[in-house]
């Protein structure tokens, strides 16, 4: 093999803006106190209590049918809090569940038990005696192999409509598999029954299920993961990382095992290779959206939340935020696009769920991951005001540009300037080797931003799209009808397929 | 010189696009394969935006034109010095020599030395260079030596991870990159000691800098030479005989029998079957002409011996770990002499290494210089003879062709000067005629005609300079060129970045393809861990003292990164690239702090800030000998040594504006302190405060969380579980705490009972700081290990305990539930049988115990097999069962207690009767 000189401005292709080394000072940190005074008015973190001298690193989060919640944690223990959507918050009581089981990181309901995923299995937890502490403790499902890595975690997820517990699977390390369907997603019945489900799983960060009830995970930068994810666990579906592929020798429940994706293409192209191949259905870009994605949540309280109706929340342990996402399927495809929501929480968020009310019960801990939340571990209610913000409400692809909607109405001269926008994209080499920076930049000019005429939505045309790019949207100048400034004025839309028009589908 | 304009930005998507394609159709600049390859040529040579003078200028100072052709280049680095070549005779052949001068481009392929007699008959360049080859061999003698397998193994290791294929082309993979600097054909070239006195210091025949010194010690040399040499050298044999038995000092291994003797590669331990208790005594012969004094340095683990001809040399007996032990001098006189080293070891770990120093070896193994026989070596009848007239001849061909021009060689002491016919000065060259026109009288560099029109142009400008004084980036872009220090760092100015292991495009790993050969030992680090540092700011971020040290001396403070950063030479880095990099990278504004609180208090701060309950600094990185929580990442207690005060300040701010894509996070976002109340919420006043308390190092009171607390998990009116990795009892470890003093760790994947241990239960703390990795061994006493495996078995045992069960005769763990005293009752299914078993606390003569109550209930089984002890010595007495002194245990209820056989050890098995459908038996232990 001959490898050709490096030569030309290829290596220089990367050209820089000039930047300069001005440091951040209190212009910065005045716009960051800006931006939480915002978010307060519209959004409110209120610290829920937890019991005394005890650490809950909360792992997961459930509700019961009879309003009482649920809070697992990584030190094994399994609190109930009682009336936990009382307006005095600081009057929340909890007592103990159970306690001594492995890394809890998965809770869910059913007929009177408790399902709990366990680092080693799936566990239903029961109260016979009525005393309030679980008396029985009876194995599922173990039926995946853990060696003593710290990295073997297990996530639950609630029951599907099925009645099936979905569970992710970390590679060992984050990197190898040398125990069984590590790396992979399999389904639990109450009954036992494991189904493998999906394979190329590197290190989920939390579990969800979307409005439609398909089961989505998060799963983080790192092999083959250019930057953290929201991925569809699409039945049969591989999702990327094929260190635990060689399972496929063990189950015919998934059908054969994919070609192995080829380290430095990009996913797209792999992905019309390897048919089995899921692309990631949302990119978070790093350090701009987060850092370690987790705990995912579903808005389906119909307004009681805001105005964000069936879209997808998903944490960031390392940033202490909740993400949104706003999900379309695209050539029988989930993809779309993620905005910044909420920041400011105690600890590092890991889970995030909703209660009946609306309100979202966001928890975690920053025990061996760092994060921007400096408490060890926190428990929050993320609860809306009833003041909507000036927000992007839709992002969703055209065949020439994309259909933003708006929670407001919008100013329509602002918003019909193509100034107002600025598109560029990128995406992430698909490779073996850990993460991926930024490449492929490419801008999108905007060339035209046509404003609906009930002023909530706005259609922006483009040179090109890009498939397989994130497309970064800028819309700073964009201000409403009553000349607010969008509350956030960035969206990371992941394109992966460019949907096709009208015209040339009727011709197909 | 503006490298890259910036108008290009917008184009840069398809301009790389282009190029692409550009590459596979157009024929390289490399295409002769005998053309020199200098790497900063190579690698940019395309690149429109460098001059071709730019490129030219390169090249005349790595071809080194101006030795011959007085003048100074405008390059801002010295030429590159040709080797020294002062007793080159003792480290290469002499038979390389004629070879290499005839036709150098032939030799070795990418050589930047020129063909000097291009323009000779064939006979005259012959006898010409012969009579070089005699003058240089005369310098010396060159001897040939073996090395051993194993180095050749652990020096192909060093060769691909400590960065020596920055620059030159990986050996365990078929590939060549055009950046790649010639090895040349190096067995037919090199002895060993040569090679490896060449790759310790390569500065003292090349002090140019250009091949750095990586600071190795004599060992790991000679290992990187043994396997640059692997297939010319031959692996030394020795004649082994080989002893078992337990010793704590070396015996007298003549009144032993061996157990087996034969010849061996080196020293090798593994000769026999045992791993511990053995002996081995090596034999064999030195052969020398050579009358000189020698050092010799024996290292065991555990004792040896040295003796040569009769004479003990050095001993360095009795039981211990690898430590050596030093002769004083020794003469070894020209002729054979007998060799014998005897080792033995008792247990743990084992090596045995004899070095020997002095007559140009430094530390080779003495094994290479051994051979089994007393033959003398078959002599070449080829073998190289010197001849003294030829070596005068040839002294004055070296002196009138220009050899001397460039080469340095001291003979007598004194530089032989150069007697050729002085060239035109550089600035009055005309390049019609000489070495660029392809004159065959002239010295011939095989350039391609990309190489000759660049250094035309380089030469015109020199006649020609522009006006101005040199922009000092320019300078830094030259000297970084020059040392091909884009070979591993990229850089990254305001309008350009150029260099590094990858393209931060990514787009780049297929071309340089180095990429697979920059390693690092914590993956999780991602390219930080693995890729050396970048340059942006690299002078502002270090502070000068830091500066120099690194480019003078080399440095490691990365210990997860598997490259090195080598020496390059004080003289040709100190002073020059330090000052620019100092000047050109200067912050802006210094920030300035002052704070209100004295000086202790301020530390207070920044202790607290570096500590668990704040930024968790400690997560990531270590703090001196303590390891970090998560990945362990370069050294706390040593960042105010390295870095600059100014550049911190700035870097903790917003780190990825000087690290691209670092998991560093801001932990001031915008700023903004997440301390409002300490220092007045003052995010410089933070960071001067994170800066004062680090500046105390290793010194520094330790910050919270670096050591972790106790969490001892206590039974005090109801049993605890922990559900973790216990040690001893498996990954899915189930330990439970008795309010009674008594514990159990039952493992739930083979369902059996692990260990019982009296009073203290465990200390949770492993699992619950940090990431919680690792197996945690029981805390209390008198803990009692139980045997593994698999230990109910449906199938009838006859004599010997199943060593396999297929994945139906498993038992299956099924959970447990509480009894009124929260006591857990385990359950699980062996084939049809359900299995209930409840250990519980008991108390014999005052001391906690336990005992187990075991619920059979099966749906057809009329039997089921239990290994209830396993051990060396087993008695069976009735229904208690005595395993040695181990501990005893009694079983009621059971149909008949056997002794059959585990692997190698003894079992006893109880027969549990299920007939009726039932059956409830009771185990007690007493340990």
């Amino acid at each position: 093999m001959i490898i050709k000189n490096l030569s030309s401005a290829f290596l220089l292709s990367f050209i820089l803006a000039a930047t300069s080394f001005a440091l951040p000072g209190m212009a910065d940190a005045k716009q960051n106190e800006k931006a939480m005074e915002a978010q307060s008015k519209y959004y409110q973190i209120v610290t829920v209590p937890t019991p005394k001298d005890v650490v809950l690193e909360v792992g997961a989060i459930e509700f019961m049918p009879d309003g009482r919640m649920l809070a697992s944690s990584r030190r094994g223990d399994i609190y109930t809090f009682h009336d936990p959507l009382r307006s005095d918050a600081e009057n929340i009581k909890s007592t103990l569940f159970m306690d001594g089981l492995h890394e809890v990181l998965g809770l869910a309901y059913r007929e009177g038990s408790i399902y709990a995923t366990q680092r080693g299995e799936v566990t239903r937890l029961a109260d016979e005696d009525g005393d309030g502490l679980a008396d029985v403790c009876e194995t599922i499902s173990d039926k995946w192999g853990i060696n003593g890595d710290y990295h073997e975690y297990a996530f639950g997820s609630k029951f599907d409509s099925e009645g099936n517990i979905w569970v992710t699977l970390c590679l060992t390390g984050s990197f190898t598999s040398p125990n069984k369907y590590r790396g992979w997603c399999v389904r639990v019945a109450p009954d036992g029954t494991t189904t493998p489900t999906c394979s190329g799983i590197r290190s989920p960060g939390g579990m969800g299920i979307n409005v439609d009830g398909e089961v989505f995970y998060t799963d983080n930068q790192g092999p083959w993961n250019g930057t953290c994810g929201l991925k569809w666990l699409r039945k049969g579906s591989f999702q990327g990382n094929p260190s635990g592929n060689s399972w496929y020798d063990e189950t015919d429940a998934i059908g054969p095992r994919p070609k192995d994706p080829q380290s430095g293409s990009r996913i797209m192209a792999e992905a019309k290779k390897i048919p089995q191949l899921e692309p990631t259905a949302i990119f978070f870009p790093y350090k701009k959206m987060g850092q370690s994605a987790s705990g995912i949540a579903c808005d389906t309280s119909d307004g009681k939340f805001g105005p964000f109706k069936n879209q997808m929340f998903v944490c960031d342990q390392t940033f202490s935020t909740v993400m949104r996402v706003d999900l379309e399927k695209v050539n029988g495809h989930y993809q779309g696009a993620c905005f910044p929501f909420t920041e400011g929480f105690g600890s590092g968020n890991l889970v995030v769920e909703q209660a009946s009310n609306g309100m979202m019960f966001v928890g975690g801990t920053n025990r061996g991951w760092g994060s921007r939340g400096k408490k060890g571990f926190s428990l929050e209610r993320l609860q809306w005001t009833g003041v909507t913000p000036f927000e992007v409400l839709n992002m969703k692809a055209k065949p020439d540009g994309f259909e933003l909607t708006f929670t407001k109405p919008v100013d329509v001269e602002s918003a019909g300037n193509i100034e107002s926008y600025k598109m560029p994209t990128y995406t992430y080499i698909y490779q073996e080797s850990y993460g991926s920076p930024e490449v492929d930049h490419v801008d999108c000019k905007i060339t035209k931003a046509v404003v609906s005429p009930n002023g909530m939505s706005v259609r922006l045309y483009v040179d090109k799209l890009h498939e397989g790019h994130v497309h970064e949207l800028h819309l700073d100048g964009v201000r409403s009808k009553e000349d607010e400034p969008l509350w956030h004025a960035e969206a990371y839309y992941t394109l992966n397929y460019v949907p096709e028009s009208e015209s040339s589908r009727r011709n197909q | 010189m503006n490298i890259i304009p910036t108008k290009l930005a917008s184009d840069a998507y398809a301009l790389s696009a282009a190029i692409v394609i550009l590459l596979c159709l157009s024929t390289s600049v490399a295409a002769d394969d005998h053309a020199p390859i200098v790497p900063g040529y190579q690698r940019f040579a395309e690149v429109e935006e460098f001059t071709n003078a730019d490129h030219g200028q390169l090249l005349l100072n790595e071809l080194n034109c101006m030795s011959c052709h007085q003048g100074e280049s405008s390059w801002s680095m010295k030429p590159k010095q040709a080797p020294i070549l002062t007793d080159v005779g003792s480290r290469v052949f002499p038979e390389h020599f004629a070879r290499f001068i005839s036709d150098p481009h032939t030799s070795k392929p990418g050589t930047t030395m020129p063909n000097v007699l291009a323009g000779k008959s064939d006979r005259e360049k012959s006898e010409i260079a012969e009579t070089i080859a005699h003058f240089l061999a005369s310098s010396g003698e060159a001897s040939k030596q073996g090395v051993s397998a194993a180095a050749i193994q652990q020096g192909e290791k060093l060769y691909h991870e400590i960065g020596c294929v920055a620059c030159h082309d990986p050996q365990n993979k078929d590939v060549h990159i055009e950046t790649s600097i010639p090895l040349g054909d190096l067995g037919t070239k090199y002895t060993v000691s040569g090679l490896t006195n060449f790759i310790k210091n390569p500065l003292h025949v090349r002090p140019s800098g250009r091949m750095p010194q990586f600071n190795l010690d004599a060992t790991e040399a000679s290992r990187i030479a043994a396997y640059l040499l692997r297939n010319a050298v031959v692996v030394s044999k020795t004649n082994f005989a080989y002893y078992e038995g337990s010793w704590e000092q070396l015996p007298d291994f003549d009144q032993l029998k061996p157990k087996s003797t034969g010849i061996s590669n080196g020293f090798d331990l593994l000769v026999g079957d045992k791993k511990d208790n053995f002996g081995v005594v090596y034999t064999g012969y030195w052969i020398t002409t050579k009358n000189a004094k020698y050092k010799f340095r024996l290292g065991s683990d555990d004792g040896s011996r040295l003796i040569i001809d009769g004479q003990t040399i050095v001993t360095n007996d009795g039981i211990h770990g690898m430590q050596f032990k030093e002769a004083n001098q020794v003469r070894i006189t020209s002729g054979t002499h007998e060799v014998r080293i005897e080792f033995f070891d008792k247990g743990g770990g084992k090596e045995l290494e004899v070095q020997v120093f002095g007559d140009g070896l430094d530390g080779v193994g003495l094994q290479t210089l051994m051979q089994t026989t007393k033959q003398p070596p078959a002599s070449d009848k080829d073998a190289f003879v010197l001849d003294p007239e030829k070596a005068v001849a040839g002294k004055l061909h070296f002196q009138d062709l220009g050899c001397a021009s460039c080469h340095e060689m001291k003979v007598d002491g004194a530089v032989l000067n150069s007697t050729a016919v002085a060239a035109k000065p550089i600035k009055e060259v005309n390049v019609e005629v000489g070495c660029l026109s392809g004159a065959q009288d002239a010295p011939q560099f095989g350039l391609t005609d990309h190489q000759v029109k660049c250094l035309t142009a380089a030469i015109k400008r020199l006649k020609n300079p522009p006006p101005g004084p040199v922009n000092p980036g320019q300078v830094i872009h030259e000297k970084l060129l020059t040392l091909n220090c884009y070979a591993c760092h990229n850089r990254e100015t305001n309008d350009s970045i150029l260099g590094g292991v990858v393209d931060v495009t990514g787009d780049s790993y297929e071309i340089f393809g180095r990429k697979e050969w920059f390693t690092g030992t914590q993956i999780e680090m991602g390219d930080e861990g693995q890729h050396p540092p970048a340059l942006k700011s690299a002078g502002a971020k270090l502070n000068p003292q830091w500066l120099s040290k690194v480019l003078n001396e080399g440095i490691k403070s990365r210990p997860y990164m598997l490259t090195r950063m080598p020496k390059f030479g004080g003289k040709n880095v100190f002073g020059e690239l330090v000052d620019e990099l100092i000047a050109v990278d200067k912050l802006g504004q210094p920030i300035n702090v002052t704070q209100s609180e004295p000086e202790r208090k301020v530390k207070a701060h920044g202790r607290f800030l570096a500590g668990e309950e704040a930024l968790s600094c400690i997560k990531c990185h270590t703090f001196g000998k303590f390891k970090a929580t998560g990945v362990q990442s370069i050294d706390l207690t040593t960042m105010t040594q390295r870095l600059s005060k100014d550049w911190f300040q700035a870097y903790m701010l917003k780190p990825s504006k000087f690290r691209r894509g670092t998991r560093m996070p801001e932990s001031w976002p915008g700023g903004k302190s997440y301390y409002p109340d300490m220092l007045d919420g003052d995010a410089d006043k933070q960071i001067d405060a994170l800066w004062k308390y680090l500046a105390d190092g290793e010194g520094a009171a330790k910050p919270k969380g670096l050591v972790r607390a106790k969490f001892e998990i206590k039974a005090v009116d109801r049993p605890m579980i922990y559900r973790n990795f216990i040690k001893g009892a498996g990954a899915r470890a189930i330990g439970v705490a008795y309010p009674q003093q008594s514990n159990i760790a039952f493992d739930a994947e083979n369902c059996r009972m692990a260990i019982l241990w009296q009073e203290n239960f465990i200390d949770a703390s492993r699992h619950w700081t940090g990431r919680g990795q690792g197996f945690e061994a029981p805390l209390g006493e008198n803990i009692l290990q139980l045997h593994d495996g698999i230990v109910f078995s449906s199938q009838p045992v006859t004599d010997q305990w199943p060593s396999k069960f297929s994945v139906d005769e498993r038992p299956k763990f099924k959970g447990y539930r509480f009894d009124k005293l929260r006591q857990p009752i385990f359950k699980y299914v062996v084939g049809d049988v359900t299995i209930e078993d409840q250990p519980l606390p008991d108390v014999v003569n005052d001391k906690p115990f336990i005992k187990r109550k075991m619920r059979f209930s099966s749906a057809g089984s009329k039997t089921i097999s239990y290994l209830a002890a396993v051990g060396n010595a087993i008695e069976i007495n009735g229904t208690v069962i005595k395993v040695g002194d181990d501990y005893s245990t009694k079983l009621t209820n059971v149909k008949e207690i056997k002794l059959i056989k585990q692997g190698g050890q003894k079992a006893a098995i109880a027969i549990i009767d299920l007939s009726s459908g039932f059956a409830e038996v009771e185990q007690s232990y007493l340990w």
